[in-house]
Parts: C-alpha cells; sequence; structure tokens
C-alpha cells in the first residue's frame, strides 16, 4: 500500500515522464528543417578556395523547381535548372573555363525558385 | 520516433545519476531510521547526488582520468561503497562515543486527507501544464545565457577533462594596435553548474541541441518547488498557535499553501520557468539548495541531530561549487537568521551556544569539514575564489542598477499576492512570541536579510546588480505567504466544541477574496510571460549556417557574427569548441554604450565595415569572416569590392574578406 507521499511523488514522475516525452518531442518538430517551414540556401562549395565556383543549394522548401545563372562582367557564362525534393541538397559543378572570367569583377552565382531569388558572389 | 528514444535515455541517466546515489548516501547516512519522509527523501537524493556527481568528477578531472561513460559509472559505484562503507562506520562510532536521545525519532505523521490529496495533484498537474506549455515555445536552443552554459558543458564532454574557464578578447597593445589576446581566466562561470550536464550527455550521450539542458533545468526548478514544501511542512510544529485551529495549522495544508502561491501561481516569471527557457542555470540550482540547506540546519537545530548539521554542511559545500551568488546570499541568510536567534533568545545565549557546539562537536559534521576543507585546499578551489570574484561583489555599489530596488520593483519581481501576505506574515511573525523559535528566525532572517539586500544593498556593502538578489526574495516572501495564509485560515475556526469566531459569510468572503487576488495576480504575471511565438525557423537557419562554416572552418579564419539580429547566435559557439570568445560577437549596443572603454571593433567591424576604423580593426584583428542578418546588416557589405558573399539564406548572410 503506498503511503500519501509516495503517491505524491508517483505523481510528480508520471508527470515529469510526459512533460520530458513532450518537450522533446517539440524540440525535435521546431528543429526538423522540413516540417511545416518553407527555406532554401544557397552557398559555395568550397568558400575557402577564392577560383572555385561550385555552389550548393540545399532545399527545404515548398517549390522543387530552380534555375540558375552565373554571370561575370556583366556576361552570363552558365544557366541551368534542376529539381530539388524537399530536404534534398545539390552540388552544381560548374566547370567554368577560368580564361573567360574577369577576375577584376565579382562572379555572381544567381539561384531562383518561384518568387524567390538569392545571390552569391566573390 | 527519435524524440522518444532520446527522451527515455535522458530519464533513465537522470535517474541514474541524480536520484540512485543520493538515494543510497541516505540510507548510508541515516541507516534504517524513519526521520525523513519519502518526500523528503526524495528531494534530499537529487540534492545528495548533484554533489556527489560534482565532486566525483572533479577528482577525477584533478586526477587526470578521462570522463567516459565508464569512469564515471565506475567512479560512481565506488565512491558510493566506500562513503557507505565509511558512513556505517562513523554511525557506528556515534552510536557507541556519542550516545543521542534524540536518535531514532520518528517522522512526523504527514497522512493527506482524500480532499487534500487530490487537491494536492490538481495544484501539481496545473503547475506542470502552466510550465510545460510555456516551455514548449522556449525548448529551442536559443537562449543566450544557456547557449554560453552549454558551450562550456559540451567542451566537457568532448574532451572529458575538466575545462580552463577564460577567454581571448580584443585588446589594444603598446604599439596602439588591436589584438586577440591569449586566453584570459573569467569568473563568470563555476564547474558545479556544468558538470551535471556534462554527466547526462557523456552517459546518455544527450544532443545538447535536444530538449535537454532545458529538461534537466525544468527538473531542478520543480524539485525547488518541492524543497519548499518540505521545509514548510517541517515549520508547522513549531509556528503552530495553540488558541488558532489545530487542525488547520497542519503540515499537509502548509505544504497545499506553499504548492498554491509557488505552483501555479507565478510560476513563468523569473526565477520560475524564464529562467529555466533563459539557461540561468546557478540561480536555478541556487534556488533549488537554498531551502535544502534551510531544511538541513532547521532540523539540526530543532531535533539537536549531527546528522542534519552534516547534511546541511555538505549542500552547502556543494553549492558553493555551483554558484556563487546563491552562496553569499546563503550565508548572509545563514548569519541574519543566527542573529535574530541569539538576539530573541538573549536571556538563554550561554545555552544556545552550548547546544550548537554540542551538535558541530559530533562526528559526521567535522567529517564533513574535514572533507571540504581537504577538498578546498587540496583539489580544487571554486573558479571564483581563484579569480578574485569575491572582490568585485563586496563594497559600496558603484553602478545605479546596483543602488536598491524600489518597494514596487520587489512587488513586480516577487508577485503582489506574496509580496502582500509575506509582509503580513513577517509582521505577525515579529510580532508572536513563535519569533522566538527556529522556524521564526530561519524565516525573518531568510526574508529580511534578502529584504535589505534589495532595498539597501549599501548597508551591507554590496555590490551586485540589485534585480539579480530582487529574484531571491519570492522565495521567503512565498513561505511566509504560505504560514500567514493557514494562520489566517486557522483563525477563522476554533477548535471542535468552540463556539465559531467569525460568522461562515465573513469566512467564505475572505476564502475567495484572497484566492481571487492571489490568482488573479498569479495569473497575470503568467500571462505577462507567455512566449508569442516560435523562433523555430530562424534558428534553424543559424544553425544552418553555423554547420557550414564549422565544416569550413581554417585555424587562420576569424568569425565576427551578429548578437543583436540573429536568433540563437550564442549556440553557434558551439560548433566550433575553439574559445569561448569564437566567434567573435558584435554585443547589444546599449553595452558600448554604456561602457566607453569597451573594445569598440566587433561594432565598428559590422556596423561601419568600410571605415578607416572599421578597416583596421579587421586588418589587425585578423577577422575574414562576418556573419549577419541581411534585413538589418547586408547593405554594408555590398558595397565596394571588398566583400564575397559566400552563403545565403533568409536570415543570415555570410562574407567573407577578399
Amino acid at each position: 500500500m503506498l503511503t500519501d507521499q509516495r503517491k505524491i511523488i508517483l505523481a510528480f514522475f508520471v508527470l515529469f515522464i510526459f512533460s520530458t516525452i513532450f518537450l522533446f518531442w517539440q524540440n525535435e518538430q521546431e528543429l526538423d528543417p522540413n516540417k511545416n517551414k518553407s527555406w532554401w540556401t544557397l552557398s559555395f562549395t568550397n568558400p575557402n578556395d577564392e577560383t572555385d565556383t561550385d555552389f550548393t543549394i540545399e532545399n527545404y522548401g515548398i517549390s522543387r523547381s530552380f534555375t540558375y545563372q552565373i554571370e561575370n562582367d556583366k556576361k552570363i557564362l552558365s544557366e541551368g535548372n534542376l529539381t530539388l525534393n524537399i530536404g534534398e541538397k545539390q552540388t552544381i559543378d560548374t566547370s567554368l573555363d577560368q580564361a573567360r572570367i574577369n577576375t577584376n569583377v565579382p562572379l555572381s552565382i544567381r539561384v531562383s525558385s518561384g518568387e524567390e531569388k538569392k545571390e552569391i558572389y566573390r | 520516433m527519435h524524440a522518444l528514444f532520446s527522451s527515455l535515455i535522458f530519464l533513465v541517466v537522470t535517474g541514474i545519476l541524480f536520484f540512485v546515489p543520493g538515494f543510497f548516501l541516505l540510507r548510508a547516512v541515516f541507516g534504517t531510521q524513519k526521520t525523513l519522509s519519502s518526500l523528503e527523501t526524495f528531494v534530499l537524493s537529487f540534492g545528495l547526488s548533484i554533489g556527489l556527481i560534482n565532486f566525483l568528477m572533479l577528482i577525477l578531472g584533478k586526477a587526470g582520468v578521462l570522463f567516459t561513460p565508464l569512469s564515471l559509472i565506475i567512479g560512481i559505484i565506488a565512491s558510493l561503497l566506500s562513503v557507505t562503507l565509511f558512513a556505517s562506520l562513523v554511525r557506528f562510532v556515534s552510536k557507541k562515543f556519542f550516545p543521542s536521545k534524540k536518535e531514532g525519532l520518528p517522522t512526523e505523521k504527514n497522512t493527506f486527507s482524500k480532499k487534500q490529496l487530490w487537491l494536492f495533484y490538481l495544484l501539481l498537474v496545473l503547475t506542470f501544464a502552466i510550465k510545460v506549455i510555456y516551455l514548449s515555445h522556449a525548448v529551442l536552443p536559443t537562449s543566450t545565457d544557456l547557449g554560453h552554459h552549454m558551450y562550456w558543458a559540451k567542451l566537457i564532454t568532448e574532451t572529458g577533462t575538466l575545462p580552463f574557464y577564460a577567454e581571448q578578447e580584443i585588446i589594444t597593445n603598446d604599439a596602439g594596435n588591436y589584438e586577440l589576446s591569449d586566453p584570459k581566466p573569467i569568473a563568470d562561470f563555476i564547474i558545479g553548474e556544468h558538470l551535471p550536464f556534462s554527466a547526462i550527455s557523456i552517459i546518455g550521450k544527450s544532443d545538447y541541441f535536444s530538449a535537454f539542458p532545458v529538461v534537466f533545468l525544468f527538473l531542478v526548478n520543480i524539485l525547488s518547488l518541492f524543497a519548499l514544501i518540505i521545509f514548510t511542512m517541517r515549520l508547522a510544529s513549531e509556528l503552530r498557535i495553540p488558541t488558532l485551529s489545530q487542525s488547520l495549522f497542519s503540515p499537509q495544508n502548509l505544504a497545499l499553501s506553499a504548492l498554491f502561491l509557488f505552483g501555479p501561481l507565478y510560476s513563468l516569471a523569473s526565477p520560475q520557468a524564464k529562467f529555466v527557457s533563459g539557461g540561468v542555470v546557478g540561480n536555478t540550482f541556487g534556488n533549488f539548495f537554498i531551502p535544502l540547506i534551510l531544511f538541513s540546519y532547521y532540523r539540526a537545530f530543532t531535533e539537536k541531530r549531527p546528522a542534519y548539521l552534516a547534511l546541511g554542511f555538505f549542500f552547502t559545500f556543494a553549492l558553493a561549487y555551483i554558484h556563487h551568488l546563491s552562496t553569499l546570499v546563503l550565508l548572509f541568510v545563514l548569519i541574519a537568521s543566527a542573529l535574530l536567534y541569539i538576539l530573541f533568545n538573549a536571556s538563554t545565549v550561554a545555552d544556545t551556544f552550548i547546544a550548537w557546539w554540542r551538535l558541530l562537536f559530533a562526528p559526521a559534521p567535522i567529517l564533513v569539514i574535514l572533507f571540504a576543507c581537504t577538498f578546498f585546499f587540496g583539489i580544487a578551489l571554486p573558479t571564483y575564489i581563484e579569480t578574485h570574484a569575491v572582490d568585485t561583489a563586496i563594497g559600496t555599489p558603484t553602478k545605479t542598477t546596483r543602488t536598491g530596488l524600489s518597494y514596487l520593483q520587489i512587488t513586480f519581481s516577487s508577485g503582489e499576492a506574496r509580496v502582500a501576505l509575506g509582509m503580513a506574515g513577517i509582521a505577525l511573525l515579529l510580532s508572536l512570541a513563535k519569533r522566538k523559535s527556529y522556524a521564526g528566525a530561519f524565516l525573518l532572517g531568510w526574508s529580511l536579510i534578502l529584504l535589505t539586500m534589495s532595498l539597501k544593498p549599501g548597508w551591507l556593502f554590496l555590490d551586485i546588480p540589485s534585480n539579480r538578489i530582487g529574484t531571491y526574495l519570492s522565495f521567503p516572501l512565498g513561505v511566509i505567504s504560505a504560514v500567514a495564509l493557514i494562520w489566517i485560515f486557522a483563525s477563522f475556526k476554533k477548535e471542535e466544541g468552540s463556539p465559531k469566531l467569525f460568522p461562515p459569510v465573513l469566512i467564505l468572503a475572505f476564502f475567495f477574496t484572497a484566492f481571487v487576488f492571489a490568482s488573479g495576480s498569479g495569473s497575470f504575471d503568467n500571462g505577462q510571460t507567455l512566449l508569442p511565438k516560435s523562433k523555430g525557423l530562424a534558428t534553424l537557419q543559424t544553425f544552418h549556417a553555423a554547420q557550414y562554416l564549422a565544416e569550413h572552418n581554417r585555424p587562420t579564419d576569424i568569425i565576427l557574427k551578429d548578437h543583436n539580429y540573429i536568433t540563437g547566435d550564442a549556440w553557434m559557439k558551439l560548433f566550433f569548441l575553439r574559445d569561448y570568445f569564437y566567434p567573435l560577437s558584435r554585443g547589444f549596443f546599449k553595452r558600448y554604450e554604456d561602457n566607453p572603454n569597451r573594445e569598440q571593433c566587433t561594432l565598428l567591424m559590422i556596423s561601419t565595415p568600410n571605415t578607416p576604423k572599421g578597416e583596421k580593426c579587421f586588418a589587425e584583428t585578423g577577422t575574414n569572416i562576418v556573419v549577419v542578418n541581411p534585413s538589418f546588416d547586408g547593405t554594408q557589405f555590398e558595397k565596394g569590392n571588398k566583400w564575397m558573399r559566400i552563403y545565403t539564406g533568409d536570415t543570415i548572410h555570410i562574407y567573407e574578406r577578399k
């Protein structure tokens, strides 16, 4: 037979266990990039190499179609389309001819998806 | 599914680390004597376990043993076995050479009636519900303070060693150039507030970005409520007034009153759930240990039992390695309580000193003192002693934020109902002969010294931010309120058979008014504290950017990020674990305005990067990467040809200097 105080301790444990499970679950939901959120990022694949123009798109958004343009000195050096599912990450190997790049002006990579546009440059 | 698994692992590890060792230690110290109630055993086990784990990890760390799951578990088992053996020996010696008349004093019967038990459940469920709803919006790792603390905890986990609390800073050298200094010791952190988190993460492999830091603090917070309850329940026998209803002024009703005032009411504002979500780790531990320590000393003095004095010493010593401010507050409370007791019992002062001396001169307290001295001088000093931080807390207040709070501010921080009832309780207690009891001395000492520290810190030569002291006041005021509430209720009812003092309508009207006032004030306070919306998306993007930087981090890279507009930025340093000051941070603007002597480079490098001063800062500190929120700070990096934008998200841009 449980004493009153032990019943209180038991109640505490039950409440604490449920609270813990709920808070862990809530934290996981909040930190899940695909859960009820829509965003994507654009970055240089190798930021430490200034001559490397490969870039990476990570998609956690609703839109799956992406178009990109690589521009330097008002010239389009490369462009293309790609499809990325939610949670997918893709690296685009640009393989640009270095001779065509004017290093005195920035080389820009512009990516658009739906209404959103993002740009990185170096 | 992953969350369920992680939470279950966390629960098991927390149980093994923070309840089992303390439980066995209590058994070793008190044997089979039924002097502790189940609730007391439960709460004391947690406090003892925290102390044990901290001391064990300090000993292992100083001995050069790496923290691994195996070393910790073997350490716990070995220390428990040795302490149990030693405690049994001490008990044997104590019984033989220091027989105590009070030995085996049965614990007070604390049987709740069915109604009381259901009311307790109801209040407990409400307390949990309010706190958990609030924390569900705050369980994301975004809080700045928690980020700072978890940096050290993660560093301990990753390196398996004790950390050296130091950080780099931007200084101006003799030539007038800026540079990053070598790491310098910092006094803001204390090892004991980080080791419990590290222990959980080492054994349970818990992720610091999961809910575990917040949930563990939540556990400490809820158990501080239980510490207050067990202390309040023990006060009943000394504070009972013979002319009042004996059946109403019971430990059970005191427990309910304390739970009502500390549980559902004011359960979010500081120092409650807000401290949990805000990662105010030291204070949260302090608020658990202070009532526990007072409980131990109270029982030691009233029951003349050295074992409780030893327990009190152990908890005090454990707190000294967890939080400096709480330790300082506790020392003031203990001194004030002792002085008040002597003052109120001036005619029997010689007897009092003899009784205290006998209590102290017993094997258990002396052994704890010896252990404390050996540990303190031979193994590890608290970091704030090493860095002379105490000197900065004592003296004439130097800033307006340290010259005391107004009465209105105290009412706001401690809660109207608790302040009103607490003040009434203090006045009542001072006017009654009960002030001469230990219960009276502890309650008055606790509340009056904290009132003085909060209102007039200059009188005590304290140079500490007054709002930080003010958060400690809600506890003694709440306990006195709980007692006062039951006193008032008990005064309405005489013992059975006697005529009623007041008509039932008046009693009902008072109950209703008190309930509405307390509930209204307490729940309004809760409503003010609730968070408006989740910061999930912004936090996630911050962490994504930090992960990107960490993956490509070179030893020569010096990163600067903004603290004003980036959510959860304090947690970025957990991705690098390079230095507490890494990445460098542009702090709140006010801090640069308030302190002109503060280094300005972190401000200039983001706010005006292209000015000569900004350029000089970049060149001399070697900063080459800047992380900002483009909605506020992107434009200045778009100008000119000096910056590359290497990463872009909705709320984060990363720029690299060419």
